[in-house]
C-alpha cells in the first residue's frame, strides 16, 4: 500500500476512535459508578443533537455555542433521570438491580425516540447543522478540523475526568463507590448523590458527543440504541470502568474500521463486534479491566 | 380443598373469557354494505422504516377527501358514484405485522381493494393475504426482481424495475458530454443495490467507465475509507444511493471535508434535510424525482394534496409514487365500473393512461409498470427538474468539485 | 390431574380453532401466531435469564440462525422435515460451541458480549451473500401457511412450557438455580458449573431454533435485519422479566400481557406507540423488580394452586 494511504487510513481510524471514546466515557463512567448498563445514552445523545439544532435553526446562534448552551443542560436531565428512575432500583439484589435496571433505561429509550419522532411530525426526522470547519491539509495528508477537535475535547474530557477523580472530595467519593459501594457508604458517602452525579456527567458527555454528531453528520430519532450498543461494545472491549480502556477500545474500532473498511466496506462495520467477542474470549474483563 | 377449585375454575374462566374477547375484539368492526369504496393497506408509523413514509398516511387521506369532495368515483355497473375510504394500519416496518394487518383488512375491515405498505420486504409478506383472499394490491413502493418471480395476478405496480431508476440520469450524461468515469456506492439494502446496479450497468451502455462500485452497510457512519478509496479512482461522477438522510449527509460532509472533488455528484434520495444539512454545499447536486416541472392537471392536484398533507412534493421523494398509485386506483376502478375484485384487477393490468400530460403508462406481462424518477439539479435550495432531456442538457450545471 | 386442568382447557380450545368457520378466523391465527411466537422466545429466554440468571441479551440469534438454516437447508433441497431438524441441530451445536468462551463472562459483561454476537450475526449473515443472500434476503417457495403454522406454534408453545416445568423440577433446574444464587458456592458444592451452563444453554437454543426454522417457513422471506433485529432481540426478555423472570409461569403471563398491551395501543392509538409501550416497560422495571406473578395477590392464588415455586 501507498504510504500515504497508510498514513491517512491510520489518521481516520485514531480520529474515529476519539469520536467514538467521547460518547463511550460517559457510559463507562456510569457504568463503573452505579453498575447500571444505560440503555438510554444513545437517547440522550440524539436529543441533545436535536435540541443543538433547534437552538441554531431557531435562535440563529453558531453551533458550537449551541453545544456549549445544551449540554451542560444534560447534566441536569442525567441527575434527574438518576435521581428518578435508577435510584428506586438500588436495594433490589444484584442481578436482579442489573435487569430492572436495563428494562427501565430500554423503556426509557423507547420512550425517548417515540416521543422525538412525535414532537417533529410534520417537519423531517432527520436533522443536520449546515456549518463547514475547514480541513488542514498537510501535503498530501487531510486533517479533518472538527474530528481533531473532537479527539482533543475527548482527551481534555478524559484529563479533567481524572483530575476531577483524583483531586476533588466528589472526586475521591465517585471512586470510592466505584471500587467498593458498601465500604464507601460505612465511610460516609452519600452513594446515592455520587450515583446522580456520574449519570449528569456521564450524559453532559452523551449530550456533548450528540452536537458533534448534529454538526458532523445528522441526528435522527432511532439513532439512539444503535449507537448505544456500539459504545456498550467499546466499553466492555476496553474493560468496564476504566477510562483508558474506553479511549483503547474506541482507538482500536476506529481503526479496525478504517483499515478493514478500505478493502472491504462491508467487513469494516462488521470488525468492531468481532474484536468484541474475540477480545473478550482472551479476556474475559476486558483489555484493562480488573 | 374448595377454595382450591374454586380458584381453578376462576382461573378457567378468566382464560376462556381472554379468548372471548380476542375473539370479539377481531371481528368487531361491522361489515360494510356496498355504499363505498374500501382501500386497505399499511404504511408505517413506527419502525425503521417510518422517516421515508410517515406522513403518507395523511397524504392518502387528503386524496380520500379530494376524490370525495366531488361526491366519489363513477362505478358505471352500479350506475353512481361511491365514495371512498381508506383505512391504514401501522405495519410497524415488520412484514409479520403486515402480513396479519392485511389477513385483518381482508377478513374483519372486508377491504375492495389493497394498497400496498413501503419497501419489498413488507410488501412481500402482504401479498400473502390478497392471493389467498383474491383482492386486487397494488404495490406503491416496491419494485425487486422477488416480488414478480412467481406468477401473480393479483398484483399491480406502477413502477418500472429498480434497475430502472437512473436510467434518465445516465441518458443526460449522455447528452451533456464532459464525464466519462463513474464511482457508485450504494447502501447495502434491497431496493438501493438494484438501483445502483441498475445504474452500473446503464453507464456502461451508454459506453462511459464504471470505475468504482461498492455496495457500504445500512448503518454506517465513517465513510472516510470508502472516500479514500474512491479519491485514488478519480471518477467524473460519483453517485450515493441510500434512502434514508442520515446516511447520504454523513458521506456528503465526509466527502467535502475529505477533499473528494468530482466534475459532478448524484445523490438519489435528497430530501430537505439532506440539502438543509448540506447549505450551500448541496447546490448543484443532482437528485432524482417522481416529478418533473409543469403545469399540468396533475402536477396542480399532486402539489394540492401534498399541501393537505403539510409537505411539498420534493420534501418526501417517494410522493410522487403515491400520488401515482392514486391515480391508477382512481383509473381502474373508473374503467372496471364495479367493486369485483375480478375487474377491478383486470383493469389495474391492462392501463394505458397518459399522466403529468406526457407518460403514458404501460404495464408488462411480468406485472412491471413504467414509472422511473426524472433528474432534478440542486439549485437555490430548491430541485429544478432536469426533464424533458433537451431542456435539463440547458439547464445542468456540473458541479466542478465547488463545495 | 385438576392443577394441570386450567393448562388443558385453553389447550384444547386453541387447538380447535381452526375449526372455527368465521371470515375473521386467519386473522385471529395469525394474531395469535406472533403471541405463541413471543412466548416461546420468552419462555426459552428465561431458561438461561431466569433461572439460570444470566441476562442473555443474544437468546434471538438462536432464532435467526435457525431461521437462516432452514431457508438455506430447505433451498439446497433438502425436503423441509429433515431441514427443519438439521436447522435445529445446527443451532444447538452453534450454542454448545459459544456455551465455553461466553460463559465465561460474567453478569453485564456476559449481557454485553451476547447482545454484541447478535449484531455480529446480523453482519456475518449481510457479508456472507454466496450463502445467505445478503442484504437481499432470502426466499422460499411462497406458499400462505397460516393455519400449519399455527398449529406447529400452538404446539412448540405447550412443549416449552412442559420443558420449563420439568426443567424447574429437574436436578439441573436445581443446579442451574445455585448457579443464579452463588455461582462459586455452586462449584464447591460439587456442582459441575461448566457442564450445566452448557445444558441449559443447548436446551434453551432448541426452542427459537425451531420457531426460526418455522418462521422462514411462515414469511416466506427473511432478511438479517428482521431475524436478528433489536426489537425483536429484546422484547421477550422485557416479557419474561414483567410476568416473573425466574418462575415458570412468568414468561408466559408476561407474553401474554405485554403482547395484548402492544396489540391494543396499535389499534385503539395512532400516535406513540413506541412511547406506550416504553412507558410499560419503565413501569415493570420500577415497581415490580419480581414481575406480576410475584406480586401479592397472583402470588397467593398460586399458592392456593399448588404452583408456587420456593425460587428464592
Amino acid at each position: 500500500m501507498d504510504l500515504a494511504i497508510l498514513v491517512q487510513l491510520l489518521i481516520n481510524g485514531i480520529l474515529l476512535g476519539g469520536v467514538y471514546a467521547m460518547a463511550a466515557v460517559g457510559l463507562s463512567l456510569i457504568f463503573g459508578v452505579s453498575g447500571v448498563l444505560n440503555l438510554a445514552h444513545g437517547e440522550f445523545l440524539m436529543l441533545s443533537g436535536f435540541f443543538v439544532y433547534v437552538v441554531y435553526d431557531r435562535l440563529g446562534l453558531n453551533p458550537f455555542l449551541a453545544v456549549a448552551l445544551v449540554a451542560p443542560c444534560f447534566f441536569v436531565v442525567g441527575y434527574l433521570f438518576e435521581m428518578g428512575l435508577i435510584r428506586p432500583l438500588a436495594l433490589r439484589k444484584e442481578h436482579v438491580r442489573l435487569a430492572s435496571a436495563t428494562l427501565v433505561t430500554l423503556g426509557v429509550a423507547l420512550i425517548v425516540e417515540d416521543a422525538t419522532s412525535f414532537a417533529s411530525l410534520g417537519g423531517s426526522f432527520e436533522k443536520s447543522v449546515d456549518i463547514f470547519v475547514p480541513t488542514l491539509v498537510l501535503g498530501t495528508v487531510f486533517l479533518p478540523s472538527l474530528k481533531l477537535v473532537i479527539f482533543a475535547v475527548v482527551l481534555a474530557l478524559i484529563a479533567a475526568l481524572f483530575l476531577f477523580l483524583k483531586y476533588t472530595y466528589i472526586g475521591l467519593a465517585v471512586q470510592a463507590v466505584t471500587q467498593n459501594r458498601r465500604g464507601a457508604v460505612l465511610n460516609g458517602v452519600n452513594t446515592f448523590r455520587i450515583n446522580a452525579i456520574a449519570f449528569g456527567i456521564g450524559t453532559f458527555m452523551a449530550a456533548a458527543a450528540g452536537g458533534f454528531e448534529v454538526i458532523h453528520s445528522a441526528v435522527a430519532p432511532d439513532i439512539g440504541l444503535p449507537l448505544t450498543l456500539k459504545y456498550l461494545s467499546i466499553i466492555v472491549m476496553g474493560g468496564l470502568g476504566s477510562f483508558a480502556g474506553v479511549a483503547l477500545g474506541g482507538v482500536i474500532i476506529g481503526l479496525g474500521e478504517a483499515l478493514v473498511g478500505f478493502y472491504n466496506p462491508a467487513w469494516g462495520q462488521t470488525v468492531a463486534y468481532l474484536l468484541l467477542v474475540a477480545i473478550l474470549l482472551v479476556r474475559p474483563k476486558g483489555l484493562l479491566g480488573k | 380443598m374448595l377454595n382450591k377449585s374454586c380458584s381453578l375454575s376462576r382461573l378457567g374462566v378468566a382464560a376462556l373469557a381472554l379468548m372471548a374477547s380476542l375473539l370479539a375484539w377481531a371481528i368487531a368492526t361491522p361489515v360494510q354494505a356496498q355504499t363505498e369504496i374500501l382501500i386497505g393497506g399499511t404504511i408505517a408509523q413506527s419502525g425503521s422504516l417510518q422517516g421515508i413514509v410517515k406522513p403518507f398516511g395523511a397524504l392518502g387521506q387528503a386524496w380520500v377527501d379530494d376524490v370525495n369532495s366531488r361526491g366519489g368515483i363513477y362505478l358505471s355497473k352500479l350506475g353512481r358514484k361511491l365514495p371512498v375510504r381508506m383505512i391504514l394500519y401501522d405495519d410497524q416496518s415488520e412484514p409479520p405485522t403486515a402480513l396479519k394487518q392485511y389477513e385483518r383488512l381482508a377478513t374483519v375491515d372486508k377491504v375492495h381493494l389493497f394498497i400496498g405498505p413501503f419497501s419489498s420486504f413488507v410488501t412481500n409478506a402482504a401479498m400473502q393475504a390478497s392471493i389467498k383472499h383474491k383482492i386486487p394490491f397494488f404495490m406503491v413502493e416496491a419494485n425487486d426482481a422477488v416480488l414478480f418471480e412467481e406468477n401473480n395476478n393479483w398484483r399491480a405496480t406502477g413502477l418500472a424495475p429498480a434497475a430502472w431508476e437512473y436510467k434518465r440520469v445516465a441518458e443526460l450524461y449522455k447528452r451533456m458530454g464532459g464525464a466519462s468515469t463513474f464511482a457508485v456506492l450504494s447502501r447495502d439494502n434491497l431496493h438501493e443495490r438494484g438501483a445502483a446496479q441498475g445504474f452500473a450497468d446503464e453507464v456502461k451502455r451508454q459506453g462511459f467507465t464504471v470505475v468504482y462500485k461498492e455496495e457500504a452497510p445500512k448503518d454506517i457512519k465513517d465513510f472516510s475509507s470508502i472516500i479514500l478509496a474512491m479519491k485514488g479512482k478519480n471518477p467524473d461522477v460519483v453517485l450515493i444511493e441510500a434512502l434514508p438522510p442520515p446516511w447520504n449527509i454523513g458521506f456528503l460532509k465526509q466527502a467535502r471535508e475529505l477533499g473528494l472533488n468530482p466534475q459532478d455528484i448524484v445523490v438519489g434520495h435528497t430530501p430537505i434535510p439532506v440539502i438543509k444539512g448540506m447549505g450551500e454545499s448541496a447546490e448543484n447536486i443532482v437528485s432524482s424525482l417522481y416529478m418533473f416541472d409543469g403545469d399540468t392537471p396533475d402536477h396542480l392536484r399532486f402539489a394540492k394534496l401534498c399541501a393537505a398533507a403539510g409537505f411539498e412534493p420534493w420534501q418526501y421523494s417517494e410522493s410522487g409514487i403515491r400520488y401515482r398509485a392514486y391515480r391508477r386506483i382512481e383509473d381502474a376502478l373508473e374503467r372496471a365500473g364495479s367493486l369485483d375484485a375480478d375487474e377491478i384487477r383486470i383493469a389495474m393490468w391492462t392501463t394505458g393512461m397518459t399522466l403529468f400530460g406526457e407518460e403514458t403508462m404501460k404495464h408488462d406481462h411480468e406485472g412491471y409498470g413504467t414509472d422511473h424518477p426524472y433528474p432534478t439539479q440542486v439549485k437555490g435550495g430548491k430541485h429544478v427538474s432536469l426533464w424533458p432531456l433537451e431542456k435539463g442538457a440547458a439547464t445542468h450545471q456540473y458541479k466542478m468539485g465547488k463545495w | 390431574m385438576k392443577r394441570t386442568l386450567p393448562f388443558v382447557v385453553p389447550t384444547a380450545l386453541l387447538l380447535a380453532l381452526p375449526l372455527l368457520r368465521i371470515d375473521a378466523r386467519d386473522y385471529v391465527l395469525q394474531v395469535l401466531t406472533l403471541l405463541f411466537l413471543n412466548i416461546v422466545l420468552a419462555q426459552s429466554y428465561d431458561m438461561v435469564g431466569g433461572t439460570m440468571g444470566y441476562i442473555n441479551l443474544g437468546h434471538i440469534a438462536f432464532f435467526g440462525l435457525g431461521a437462516y438454516a432452514l431457508g438455506i437447508l430447505y433451498n439446497a433441497g433438502v425436503p423441509f422435515v429433515p431441514a427443519v431438524a438439521l436447522a435445529v441441530l445446527a443451532v444447538m451445536a452453534f450454542a454448545a460451541l459459544i456455551s465455553y468462551p461466553f460463559f465465561r463472562l460474567r453478569g453485564a459483561y456476559f449481557a454485553l458480549a451476547a447482545f454484541g454476537l447478535v449484531k455480529l450475526m446480523e453482519y456475518v449473515t449481510i457479508n456472507l451473500n454466496w450463502l445467505t443472500g445478503g442484504s437481499n434476503g432470502l426466499k422460499i417457495d411462497p406458499a400462505n401457511r397460516t393455519v400449519p403454522m399455527y398449529l406447529v406454534s400452538l404446539a412448540v408453545v405447550v412443549i416449552v412450557l412442559l420443558a420449563s416445568w420439568v426443567i424447574s423440577r429437574s436436578r439441573l433446574g436445581l443446579a442451574m438455580k445455585s448457579i443464579r444464587e452463588d455461582e462459586e458456592v455452586a462449584r464447591d458444592f460439587g456442582v459441575p458449573t461448566r457442564l450445566v451452563k452448557t445444558q441449559a444453554l443447548v436446551v434453551s437454543s432448541i426452542f427459537p431454533a425451531v420457531m426460526g426454522a418455522f418462521y422462514t417457513w411462515y414469511i416466506n422471506f427473511i432478511d438479517p435485519g428482521q431475524v436478528f433485529g433489536l426489537k425483536i432481540a429484546l422484547t421477550p426478555v422485557a416479557m419474561a422479566m414483567l410476568g416473573g423472570s425466574g418462575l415458570v409461569i412468568g414468561p408466559v403471563v408476561g407474553a401474554i400481557v405485554l403482547y395484548m398491551a402492544e396489540e391494543v395501543i396499535w389499534t385503539q392509538f395512532d400516535e406513540l406507540h413506541g412511547a406506550m409501550l416504553g412507558g410499560v416497560i419503565v413501569v415493570v422495571g420500577l415497581f415490580m423488580p419480581g414481575g406480576l406473578m410475584r406480586l401479592r395477590p397472583l402470588d397467593a392464588l398460586l399458592g392456593r394452586l399448588g404452583w408456587r415455586e420456593d425460587d428464592r
